[in-house]
């Protein structure tokens, strides 16, 4: 359960520097006009932080019910989720002072950190057995 | 008589439609894969640590591809940019 908790620890870390560096890029590209860029990149990490908290949370729970219960509340929690994250999408899409491009790689920060994560553990290990056998 | 503008309208609406059938399938995914976890838990309950971790990992990934259908369809229906194109 620990090693469960430190990953969400280091994965919300991860995805807030992410959405560090997206917002640098953001200040970058467009300047003066960056600011609804960086509110919707504020407000879309922020809801894929919570949205991936949420998860684990479900996750968490699920693992210790009989399978078909199990089954059954991890896929209606999914659709909670994924109605959270359409209402977060609509309002982006809707309000003036919000960017819907931010919101969106706000959202898919934690995924993109997944994603990295694994790609790195997977390509040293693969280094350290091209080395082992050149040994 | 059917306008342009109407008819881009008519099939966003359908393309919309289309592509929220893209945030079903992971939510049966994640459904099906956390019976499977459960059942692997029961089975071997000192793994449960491992497991929990493997399918946070495996089920945030999975649901990356409904939020991909959900931008799509909410973007042709409420800012569709090929309205501005006529």
């Amino acid at each position: 359960m620990q090693n469960h908790r430190a990953l969400l620890k280091a994965v919300t870390l991860r995805s807030l520097m992410l959405s560090a560096v997206f917002a640098i890029i953001f200040l970058i590209l467009f300047r003066s006009g960056a600011p609804p860029y960086l509110l919707g990149l504020v407000f879309g990490s922020f809801l894929g932080i919570l949205n991936f908290r949420q998860l684990g949370a479900t996750i968490e729970k699920a693992v210790a019910m009989p399978p078909a219960k199990a089954q059954s509340y991890v896929t209606v929690h999914y659709f909670i989720r994924f109605s959270l994250v359409a209402v977060a999408i609509l309002v982006s899409i809707l309000s003036e002072q919000i960017q819907v491009l931010g919101t969106v790689a706000g959202l898919l920060t934690v995924k993109l950190v997944i994603y990295m994560t694994q790609l790195l553990s997977a390509s040293s290990k693969s280094m350290n057995i091209s080395k082992r056998k050149e040994e | 008589m059917i306008t342009g503008k109407e008819l881009i309208l008519a099939c966003s609406a359908i393309g919309a439609g289309l592509a929220m059938i893209a945030g079903i399938g992971p939510g049966i995914g994640q459904g099906y894969a956390a019976g499977k976890g459960a059942e692997s838990v029961g089975r071997q309950p000192e793994a449960q640590g491992d497991i929990t971790r493997t399918m946070l990992l495996g089920a945030a990934v999975a649901e990356t591809t409904g939020i991909y259908g959900l931008i799509i369809a909410l973007i042709l229906l409420f800012a569709n940019p090929l309205i501005k194109l006529i």
